[in-house]
Protein backbone atom coordinates (compact mmCIF):
# COMPACT_ATOMS: atom_id res chain seq x y z
CA UNK A 1 0.00 0.00 0.00
CA UNK A 2 1.32 3.39 -0.97
CA UNK A 3 1.85 5.56 2.07
CA UNK A 4 0.81 9.09 2.59
CA UNK A 5 -0.94 10.14 -0.56
CA UNK A 6 -1.53 13.88 -0.53
CA UNK A 7 -5.08 14.68 -1.59
CA UNK A 8 -6.69 18.03 -2.41
CA UNK A 9 -10.42 18.72 -2.76
CA UNK A 10 -11.87 21.30 -5.12
CA UNK A 11 -15.60 21.79 -4.52
CA UNK A 12 -17.72 24.87 -3.93
CA UNK A 13 -19.80 23.22 -1.21
CA UNK A 14 -18.08 23.35 2.15
CA UNK A 15 -20.43 20.77 3.58
CA UNK A 16 -19.48 18.32 0.86
CA UNK A 17 -15.77 18.99 1.35
CA UNK A 18 -16.10 18.25 5.08
CA UNK A 19 -18.11 15.14 4.27
CA UNK A 20 -15.33 13.82 2.05
CA UNK A 21 -12.65 14.68 4.59
CA UNK A 22 -14.56 12.82 7.30
CA UNK A 23 -14.89 9.89 4.96
CA UNK A 24 -11.17 9.79 4.23
CA UNK A 25 -10.00 10.29 7.83
CA UNK A 26 -10.02 6.58 8.78
CA UNK A 27 -7.61 5.76 5.93
CA UNK A 28 -4.18 6.33 7.36
CA UNK A 29 -2.25 6.42 4.12
CA UNK A 30 -4.23 9.41 2.89
CA UNK A 31 -3.97 12.99 4.10
CA UNK A 32 -6.06 15.84 2.79
CA UNK A 33 -3.57 18.67 2.35
CA UNK A 34 -5.89 21.46 1.24
CA UNK A 35 -9.38 22.44 0.07
CA UNK A 36 -10.22 24.84 -2.77
CA UNK A 37 -13.54 26.55 -3.44
CA UNK A 38 -13.23 26.69 -7.21
CA UNK A 39 -10.80 26.24 -10.09
CA UNK A 40 -9.16 29.63 -9.67
CA UNK A 41 -8.58 29.00 -5.97
CA UNK A 42 -7.18 25.54 -6.72
CA UNK A 43 -4.63 26.83 -9.22
CA UNK A 44 -3.67 29.60 -6.83
CA UNK A 45 -2.84 27.16 -4.04
CA UNK A 46 -1.07 24.84 -6.46
CA UNK A 47 1.48 27.55 -7.20
CA UNK A 48 2.70 26.90 -3.67
CA UNK A 49 2.11 23.20 -3.16
CA UNK A 50 0.99 20.30 -5.29
CA UNK A 51 -1.01 17.33 -4.09
CA UNK A 52 -0.66 13.85 -5.54
CA UNK A 53 -4.36 13.52 -6.27
CA UNK A 54 -7.13 16.11 -6.73
CA UNK A 55 -10.78 15.35 -6.12
CA UNK A 56 -12.41 17.70 -8.60
CA UNK A 57 -16.02 18.85 -8.70
CA UNK A 58 -17.27 19.88 -12.15
CA UNK A 59 -19.79 22.62 -11.44
CA UNK A 60 -18.01 25.45 -9.65
CA UNK A 61 -18.18 29.25 -9.90
CA UNK A 62 -15.38 31.33 -11.43
CA UNK A 63 -13.61 28.39 -13.03
CA UNK A 64 -15.40 25.08 -13.40
CA UNK A 65 -13.85 21.64 -13.09
CA UNK A 66 -13.59 21.09 -16.84
CA UNK A 67 -11.45 24.18 -17.29
CA UNK A 68 -9.46 23.46 -14.13
CA UNK A 69 -8.74 19.89 -15.27
CA UNK A 70 -7.29 21.18 -18.55
CA UNK A 71 -5.19 23.77 -16.74
CA UNK A 72 -3.86 21.34 -14.14
CA UNK A 73 -3.05 18.81 -16.84
CA UNK A 74 -1.15 21.45 -18.81
CA UNK A 75 0.89 22.71 -15.89
CA UNK A 76 1.29 19.72 -13.59
CA UNK A 77 1.47 16.55 -15.66
CA UNK A 78 2.18 14.33 -12.65
CA UNK A 79 -0.82 15.36 -10.54
CA UNK A 80 -3.70 12.91 -10.81
CA UNK A 81 -7.25 14.16 -11.16
CA UNK A 82 -10.33 12.31 -9.97
CA UNK A 83 -13.55 13.94 -11.09
CA UNK A 84 -16.13 13.74 -8.31
CA UNK A 85 -19.43 15.07 -9.58
CA UNK A 86 -23.21 14.83 -9.59
CA UNK A 87 -23.27 14.60 -13.39
CA UNK A 88 -23.97 11.09 -14.57
CA UNK A 89 -23.48 11.54 -18.28
CA UNK A 90 -21.38 9.47 -20.69
CA UNK A 91 -20.53 12.52 -22.74
CA UNK A 92 -19.12 14.29 -19.69
CA UNK A 93 -17.10 11.20 -18.79
CA UNK A 94 -15.52 10.94 -22.24
CA UNK A 95 -14.89 14.67 -22.44
CA UNK A 96 -13.16 14.80 -19.06
CA UNK A 97 -11.05 11.69 -19.63
CA UNK A 98 -10.02 13.07 -23.02
CA UNK A 99 -8.99 16.29 -21.34
CA UNK A 100 -6.78 14.64 -18.78
CA UNK A 101 -8.90 13.33 -15.91
CA UNK A 102 -7.61 10.03 -14.49
CA UNK A 103 -10.89 8.86 -12.98
CA UNK A 104 -14.56 9.84 -12.95
CA UNK A 105 -16.70 9.16 -9.89
CA UNK A 106 -20.21 10.14 -8.89
CA UNK A 107 -20.68 12.01 -5.64
CA UNK A 108 -22.87 9.27 -4.27
CA UNK A 109 -20.15 6.68 -4.78
CA UNK A 110 -19.34 4.41 -1.83
CA UNK A 111 -16.47 5.64 0.39
CA UNK A 112 -14.61 2.44 -0.41
CA UNK A 113 -14.68 3.32 -4.06
CA UNK A 114 -13.41 6.85 -3.49
CA UNK A 115 -10.55 5.40 -1.46
CA UNK A 116 -9.79 2.76 -4.09
CA UNK A 117 -9.83 5.39 -6.83
CA UNK A 118 -7.33 7.55 -4.95
CA UNK A 119 -4.93 4.66 -4.37
CA UNK A 120 -5.26 3.26 -7.88
CA UNK A 121 -4.79 6.56 -9.71
CA UNK A 122 -1.80 7.26 -7.48
CA UNK A 123 -0.20 3.90 -8.22
CA UNK A 124 -1.29 3.08 -11.75
CA UNK A 125 -2.12 6.46 -13.21
CA UNK A 126 -5.82 5.87 -13.71
CA UNK A 127 -8.91 4.22 -12.26
CA UNK A 128 -11.76 3.33 -14.57
CA UNK A 129 -14.92 1.93 -13.06
CA UNK A 130 -17.72 0.32 -15.02
CA UNK A 131 -19.36 3.67 -15.85
CA UNK A 132 -16.18 5.01 -17.41
CA UNK A 133 -15.43 1.79 -19.27
CA UNK A 134 -18.90 1.69 -20.78
CA UNK A 135 -18.80 5.36 -21.79
CA UNK A 136 -15.40 4.95 -23.46
CA UNK A 137 -16.40 1.75 -25.17
CA UNK A 138 -19.52 3.40 -26.55
CA UNK A 139 -17.44 6.28 -27.83
CA UNK A 140 -15.00 3.96 -29.58
CA UNK A 141 -17.79 1.92 -31.17
CA UNK A 142 -19.53 5.07 -32.27
CA UNK A 143 -16.35 6.45 -33.79
CA UNK A 144 -15.73 3.30 -35.75
CA UNK A 145 -19.08 3.63 -37.48
CA UNK A 146 -18.28 6.96 -39.06
CA UNK A 147 -15.38 8.52 -40.89
CA UNK A 148 -13.33 9.63 -37.93
CA UNK A 149 -12.13 13.11 -37.22
CA UNK A 150 -8.44 13.86 -37.64
CA UNK A 151 -7.92 14.15 -33.89
CA UNK A 152 -4.75 12.15 -34.16
CA UNK A 153 -2.02 12.35 -36.73
CA UNK A 154 -2.69 9.77 -39.39
CA UNK A 155 -0.04 7.43 -40.70
CA UNK A 156 1.71 6.90 -37.40
CA UNK A 157 4.65 4.55 -37.84
CA UNK A 158 5.27 2.48 -34.72
CA UNK A 159 8.23 0.20 -34.17
CA UNK A 160 7.65 -3.44 -33.22
CA UNK A 161 8.68 -2.70 -29.64
CA UNK A 162 6.26 0.20 -29.39
CA UNK A 163 3.46 -1.90 -30.87
CA UNK A 164 4.17 -4.62 -28.34
CA UNK A 165 4.02 -2.14 -25.47
CA UNK A 166 0.85 -0.55 -26.85
CA UNK A 167 -0.87 -3.94 -26.99
CA UNK A 168 0.14 -4.69 -23.41
CA UNK A 169 -1.10 -1.29 -22.25
CA UNK A 170 -4.44 -2.03 -23.89
CA UNK A 171 -4.52 -5.29 -21.96
CA UNK A 172 -4.27 -3.32 -18.71
CA UNK A 173 -0.65 -4.21 -17.97
CA UNK A 174 1.13 -1.87 -15.58
CA UNK A 175 4.59 -0.55 -16.34
CA UNK A 176 6.07 -3.14 -13.96
CA UNK A 177 4.22 -5.99 -15.61
CA UNK A 178 5.19 -4.85 -19.08
CA UNK A 179 8.85 -4.65 -18.10
CA UNK A 180 8.70 -8.25 -16.81
CA UNK A 181 6.85 -9.42 -19.92
CA UNK A 182 9.27 -8.03 -22.50
CA UNK A 183 12.47 -8.05 -20.41
CA UNK A 184 13.13 -4.30 -20.37
CA UNK A 185 13.70 -2.04 -17.40
CA UNK A 186 10.65 -0.11 -16.14
CA UNK A 187 12.44 3.07 -17.08
CA UNK A 188 12.73 1.96 -20.73
CA UNK A 189 9.08 0.95 -20.73
CA UNK A 190 8.18 4.36 -19.36
CA UNK A 191 10.23 5.90 -22.19
CA UNK A 192 8.44 3.78 -24.79
CA UNK A 193 5.10 4.80 -23.33
CA UNK A 194 6.13 8.44 -23.60
CA UNK A 195 7.25 7.85 -27.18
CA UNK A 196 3.88 6.32 -27.99
CA UNK A 197 2.07 9.35 -26.61
CA UNK A 198 4.24 11.64 -28.71
CA UNK A 199 3.88 9.64 -31.91
CA UNK A 200 0.14 9.18 -31.73
CA UNK A 201 -0.51 12.70 -30.47
CA UNK A 202 -2.58 11.26 -27.62
CA UNK A 203 -2.80 13.15 -24.35
CA UNK A 204 -3.09 10.15 -22.08
CA UNK A 205 -3.56 6.41 -21.88
CA UNK A 206 -7.14 6.62 -23.07
CA UNK A 207 -6.02 8.40 -26.21
CA UNK A 208 -3.52 5.61 -26.79
CA UNK A 209 -6.14 2.90 -26.33
CA UNK A 210 -8.46 4.72 -28.72
CA UNK A 211 -5.69 5.02 -31.24
CA UNK A 212 -5.12 1.29 -30.99
CA UNK A 213 -8.83 0.65 -31.50
CA UNK A 214 -9.16 2.94 -34.47
CA UNK A 215 -6.16 1.59 -36.24
CA UNK A 216 -7.06 -2.01 -35.67
CA UNK A 217 -4.04 -2.71 -33.47
CA UNK A 218 -6.41 -4.37 -31.03
CA UNK A 219 -9.96 -5.58 -31.40
CA UNK B 1 -68.22 80.64 -77.88
CA UNK B 2 -71.53 78.92 -78.17
CA UNK B 3 -73.44 77.04 -75.58
CA UNK B 4 -72.54 73.59 -76.88
CA UNK B 5 -68.83 74.30 -76.60
CA UNK B 6 -69.29 75.50 -73.03
CA UNK B 7 -71.22 72.35 -72.20
CA UNK B 8 -68.50 70.13 -73.75
CA UNK B 9 -65.68 71.93 -71.96
CA UNK B 10 -67.70 71.97 -68.72
CA UNK B 11 -68.39 68.25 -69.00
CA UNK B 12 -64.74 67.54 -69.72
CA UNK B 13 -63.64 69.55 -66.69
CA UNK B 14 -66.22 67.88 -64.50
CA UNK B 15 -65.10 64.49 -65.85
CA UNK B 16 -61.46 65.22 -65.11
CA UNK B 17 -62.37 66.45 -61.65
CA UNK B 18 -64.37 63.27 -61.14
CA UNK B 19 -61.39 61.14 -62.13
CA UNK B 20 -59.16 63.17 -59.84
CA UNK B 21 -61.51 62.59 -56.94
CA UNK B 22 -61.62 58.84 -57.65
CA UNK B 23 -57.84 58.69 -57.93
CA UNK B 24 -57.44 60.62 -54.68
CA UNK B 25 -59.87 58.34 -52.89
CA UNK B 26 -58.10 55.21 -54.15
CA UNK B 27 -54.73 56.66 -53.21
CA UNK B 28 -55.92 57.49 -49.76
CA UNK B 29 -57.47 54.08 -49.31
CA UNK B 30 -54.20 52.49 -50.31
CA UNK B 31 -52.36 54.54 -47.74
CA UNK B 32 -54.80 53.51 -45.08
CA UNK B 33 -54.32 49.88 -45.98
CA UNK B 34 -50.59 50.26 -46.03
CA UNK B 35 -50.69 51.94 -42.68
CA UNK B 36 -52.78 49.13 -41.31
CA UNK B 37 -50.32 46.63 -42.71
CA UNK B 38 -47.44 48.42 -41.04
CA UNK B 39 -49.29 48.39 -37.75
CA UNK B 40 -50.09 44.71 -38.20
CA UNK B 41 -46.46 44.01 -38.98
CA UNK B 42 -45.39 45.84 -35.88
CA UNK B 43 -47.98 43.97 -33.89
CA UNK B 44 -46.68 40.68 -35.21
CA UNK B 45 -43.13 41.70 -34.48
CA UNK B 46 -44.15 42.75 -31.01
CA UNK B 47 -45.95 39.47 -30.47
CA UNK B 48 -42.92 37.55 -31.64
CA UNK B 49 -40.69 39.50 -29.31
CA UNK B 50 -43.07 39.03 -26.44
CA UNK B 51 -43.17 35.29 -27.10
CA UNK B 52 -39.41 35.23 -27.26
CA UNK B 53 -39.16 37.10 -23.98
CA UNK B 54 -41.62 34.74 -22.31
CA UNK B 55 -39.73 31.72 -23.55
CA UNK B 56 -36.41 33.16 -22.49
CA UNK B 57 -37.80 33.90 -19.06
CA UNK B 58 -39.14 30.39 -18.84
CA UNK B 59 -35.78 28.92 -19.83
CA UNK B 60 -33.95 31.05 -17.28
CA UNK B 61 -36.30 29.96 -14.56
CA UNK B 62 -35.94 26.32 -15.55
CA UNK B 63 -32.17 26.63 -15.54
CA UNK B 64 -32.19 28.20 -12.11
CA UNK B 65 -34.43 25.50 -10.65
CA UNK B 66 -32.42 22.75 -12.34
CA UNK B 67 -29.16 24.11 -10.99
CA UNK B 68 -30.51 24.66 -7.49
CA UNK B 69 -31.84 21.13 -7.41
CA UNK B 70 -28.76 19.59 -8.90
CA UNK B 71 -26.09 21.58 -7.11
CA UNK B 72 -27.62 22.44 -3.75
CA UNK B 73 -30.00 19.61 -3.03
CA UNK B 74 -27.67 17.19 -4.82
CA UNK B 75 -24.66 18.19 -2.75
CA UNK B 76 -26.62 17.79 0.47
CA UNK B 77 -27.97 14.40 -0.54
CA UNK B 78 -24.44 13.28 -1.33
CA UNK B 79 -23.34 14.36 2.13
CA UNK B 80 -26.33 12.51 3.58
CA UNK B 81 -25.11 9.39 1.83
CA UNK B 82 -21.56 9.89 3.15
CA UNK B 83 -22.90 10.39 6.68
CA UNK B 84 -24.98 7.23 6.43
CA UNK B 85 -21.75 5.43 5.65
CA UNK B 86 -20.20 6.76 8.83
CA UNK B 87 -23.02 5.10 10.76
CA UNK B 88 -22.12 1.67 9.49
CA UNK B 89 -19.27 0.83 11.90
CA UNK B 90 -21.25 2.25 14.85
CA UNK B 91 -24.26 0.03 14.38
CA UNK B 92 -24.95 -3.02 16.51
CA UNK B 93 -25.67 -6.09 14.53
CA UNK B 94 -28.43 -8.56 15.15
CA UNK B 95 -31.72 -6.71 14.87
CA UNK B 96 -31.48 -5.90 11.20
CA UNK B 97 -29.82 -2.52 11.73
CA UNK B 98 -27.32 -3.05 8.93
CA UNK B 99 -30.04 -4.12 6.52
CA UNK B 100 -32.04 -1.07 7.46
CA UNK B 101 -29.03 1.14 6.83
CA UNK B 102 -28.37 -0.50 3.47
CA UNK B 103 -31.96 0.10 2.47
CA UNK B 104 -31.74 3.74 3.52
CA UNK B 105 -28.56 4.19 1.47
CA UNK B 106 -30.19 2.65 -1.58
CA UNK B 107 -33.17 4.86 -1.04
CA UNK B 108 -30.90 7.92 -0.99
CA UNK B 109 -29.35 6.78 -4.26
CA UNK B 110 -32.81 6.47 -5.78
CA UNK B 111 -33.65 10.03 -4.74
CA UNK B 112 -30.39 11.27 -6.27
CA UNK B 113 -31.21 9.39 -9.46
CA UNK B 114 -34.64 11.04 -9.62
CA UNK B 115 -33.05 14.39 -8.93
CA UNK B 116 -30.65 13.93 -11.84
CA UNK B 117 -33.49 13.02 -14.17
CA UNK B 118 -35.65 15.98 -13.16
CA UNK B 119 -32.78 18.42 -13.31
CA UNK B 120 -31.55 17.25 -16.70
CA UNK B 121 -35.07 17.35 -18.13
CA UNK B 122 -35.48 20.88 -16.85
CA UNK B 123 -32.22 22.10 -18.26
CA UNK B 124 -29.51 20.24 -20.18
CA UNK B 125 -26.19 21.15 -18.58
CA UNK B 126 -24.32 19.37 -21.38
CA UNK B 127 -25.56 22.01 -23.83
CA UNK B 128 -23.32 24.72 -22.43
CA UNK B 129 -20.29 22.56 -21.84
CA UNK B 130 -20.32 20.08 -24.69
CA UNK B 131 -22.54 21.57 -27.41
CA UNK B 132 -25.84 20.65 -29.03
CA UNK B 133 -24.89 17.32 -30.56
CA UNK B 134 -23.50 15.87 -27.33
CA UNK B 135 -26.44 17.28 -25.36
CA UNK B 136 -28.90 15.53 -27.69
CA UNK B 137 -26.93 12.30 -27.31
CA UNK B 138 -27.08 12.66 -23.52
CA UNK B 139 -30.80 13.34 -23.75
CA UNK B 140 -31.27 10.07 -25.67
CA UNK B 141 -29.20 8.18 -23.08
CA UNK B 142 -31.37 9.60 -20.33
CA UNK B 143 -34.59 8.70 -22.11
CA UNK B 144 -33.33 5.19 -22.85
CA UNK B 145 -32.72 4.66 -19.15
CA UNK B 146 -36.26 5.63 -18.27
CA UNK B 147 -38.46 4.49 -21.14
CA UNK B 148 -39.43 1.46 -23.13
CA UNK B 149 -38.86 3.09 -26.50
CA UNK B 150 -35.35 2.77 -27.91
CA UNK B 151 -33.84 6.00 -29.19
CA UNK B 152 -30.65 5.83 -31.19
CA UNK B 153 -28.62 8.90 -31.95
CA UNK B 154 -26.16 9.41 -34.80
CA UNK B 155 -24.25 12.52 -35.71
CA UNK B 156 -22.01 13.15 -38.70
CA UNK B 157 -19.07 14.07 -36.48
CA UNK B 158 -19.17 17.71 -37.55
CA UNK B 159 -18.91 19.87 -34.48
CA UNK B 160 -19.64 23.34 -35.77
CA UNK B 161 -20.44 25.51 -32.76
CA UNK B 162 -24.17 26.21 -32.49
CA UNK B 163 -25.41 29.55 -31.16
CA UNK B 164 -26.47 28.82 -27.58
CA UNK B 165 -29.96 30.30 -27.79
CA UNK B 166 -30.66 28.50 -31.06
CA UNK B 167 -29.20 25.30 -29.64
CA UNK B 168 -31.52 25.44 -26.64
CA UNK B 169 -34.55 26.00 -28.89
CA UNK B 170 -33.54 23.15 -31.20
CA UNK B 171 -33.00 20.92 -28.17
CA UNK B 172 -36.49 21.75 -26.91
CA UNK B 173 -37.99 21.07 -30.34
CA UNK B 174 -36.42 17.60 -30.43
CA UNK B 175 -37.55 17.01 -26.83
CA UNK B 176 -41.10 18.04 -27.74
CA UNK B 177 -41.09 15.86 -30.86
CA UNK B 178 -39.98 12.84 -28.83
CA UNK B 179 -42.70 13.56 -26.23
CA UNK B 180 -45.28 13.68 -29.01
CA UNK B 181 -44.03 10.44 -30.47
CA UNK B 182 -44.28 8.83 -27.01
CA UNK B 183 -47.80 10.13 -26.59
CA UNK B 184 -49.32 9.54 -30.00
CA UNK B 185 -47.20 7.48 -32.34
CA UNK B 186 -46.95 4.13 -30.47
CA UNK B 187 -43.46 3.71 -31.83
CA UNK B 188 -40.95 1.17 -30.52
CA UNK B 189 -37.92 2.76 -32.12
CA UNK B 190 -36.80 6.29 -32.75
CA UNK B 191 -33.73 7.34 -34.68
CA UNK B 192 -32.22 10.82 -34.61
CA UNK B 193 -29.75 11.95 -37.28
CA UNK B 194 -27.70 15.08 -36.78
CA UNK B 195 -26.25 16.59 -39.94
CA UNK B 196 -24.32 19.83 -39.99
CA UNK B 197 -22.85 21.75 -42.88
CA UNK B 198 -21.34 25.20 -42.39
CA UNK B 199 -24.55 26.80 -43.66
CA UNK B 200 -27.29 24.53 -42.50
CA UNK B 201 -28.17 22.22 -39.66
CA UNK B 202 -30.54 19.34 -40.34
CA UNK B 203 -31.93 17.05 -37.69
CA UNK B 204 -34.13 14.13 -38.63
CA UNK B 205 -36.31 12.37 -36.12
CA UNK B 206 -37.55 9.10 -37.53
CA UNK B 207 -40.02 6.86 -35.74
CA UNK B 208 -41.52 3.49 -36.67
CA UNK B 209 -44.94 4.22 -35.19
CA UNK B 210 -48.40 4.65 -36.66
CA UNK B 211 -47.77 7.90 -38.51
CA UNK B 212 -50.26 9.83 -36.39
CA UNK B 213 -47.81 12.68 -36.07
CA UNK B 214 -48.72 13.69 -39.61
CA UNK B 215 -52.38 14.00 -38.75
CA UNK B 216 -51.62 15.90 -35.56
CA UNK B 217 -49.65 18.35 -37.65
CA UNK B 218 -52.64 18.93 -39.92
CA UNK B 219 -54.93 19.58 -36.99
CA UNK B 220 -52.37 21.82 -35.33
CA UNK B 221 -52.53 23.96 -38.44
CA UNK B 222 -56.30 24.08 -38.04
CA UNK B 223 -55.64 25.30 -34.50
CA UNK B 224 -57.15 22.25 -32.82
CA UNK B 225 -53.80 20.53 -32.57
CA UNK B 226 -51.71 19.76 -29.55
CA UNK B 227 -49.97 22.51 -27.67
CA UNK B 228 -46.66 20.71 -28.09
CA UNK B 229 -46.65 20.83 -31.86
CA UNK B 230 -47.64 24.49 -31.81
CA UNK B 231 -44.78 25.05 -29.43
CA UNK B 232 -42.45 23.48 -31.97
CA UNK B 233 -43.69 25.83 -34.68
CA UNK B 234 -43.28 28.95 -32.57
CA UNK B 235 -39.84 27.99 -31.30
CA UNK B 236 -38.60 27.38 -34.83
CA UNK B 237 -40.27 30.59 -35.93
CA UNK B 238 -38.22 32.51 -33.38
CA UNK B 239 -34.87 31.14 -34.53
CA UNK B 240 -35.76 31.15 -38.24
CA UNK B 241 -35.94 27.40 -38.64
CA UNK B 242 -38.51 25.13 -40.22
CA UNK B 243 -39.89 21.64 -39.81
CA UNK B 244 -41.44 19.27 -42.30
CA UNK B 245 -43.10 15.91 -41.79
CA UNK B 246 -43.06 13.04 -44.24
CA UNK B 247 -44.46 9.54 -44.00
CA UNK B 248 -41.73 7.01 -43.23
CA UNK B 249 -40.65 4.44 -45.81
CA UNK B 250 -42.49 1.53 -44.20
CA UNK B 251 -44.31 3.08 -41.27
CA UNK B 252 -44.12 6.01 -38.91
CA UNK B 253 -43.07 9.55 -39.61
CA UNK B 254 -39.91 11.37 -40.60
CA UNK B 255 -39.71 14.82 -39.06
CA UNK B 256 -36.98 17.03 -40.43
CA UNK B 257 -35.83 20.17 -38.68
CA UNK B 258 -33.80 22.63 -40.70
CA UNK B 259 -32.05 25.70 -39.32
CA UNK B 260 -29.90 27.99 -41.40
CA UNK B 261 -27.25 30.36 -40.03
CA UNK B 262 -27.15 28.39 -36.84
CA UNK B 263 -23.52 28.95 -35.91
CA UNK B 264 -22.56 31.25 -33.09
CA UNK B 265 -21.19 34.57 -34.23
CA UNK B 266 -17.53 35.31 -33.84
CA UNK B 267 -16.33 31.73 -34.21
Amino acid sequence: MANNIKVAIADDHKIFRSGVINTLTPYENISVVFEAEDGVHLLQIMEEQQPDVILMDLKMPNMDGIEATKKVREKYAHVKIIVLTMYEDDNFIVHLIENGANAYLLKNAEPGEIYEAICTTYEKGFYFNENVNLALLKKVMHKNKQHFKPTFKNEVQLTDRELEVLKLICNEYTTQEISKEIFLSPRTVEGLRQKLLEKTGAKNIVGLVMHAFRNGIIE
Amino acid sequence: MNISEIIIIGTAVMFLLGILVVVLVIFQQKQVIQHKLVIQDKDLQLQKERLKAIMQGQEQERKRIAEDLHDEVGAHLSVLKLNLNHLQPLLKNGNGELEQLKETKEFTDTIIQHLRFISQSLHPQALENLGLSKALDSFCNLMNKNRQVQISYKDDGNQYPVDLEKALNIYRVVQELINNIFKHAQATQIEIFYNASPKELKIQVVDNGNGLLLRSLDSSKKKSGSLGLKNIESRLNIIGGSISYLPGTTSGTIAEITVENYQSAGE
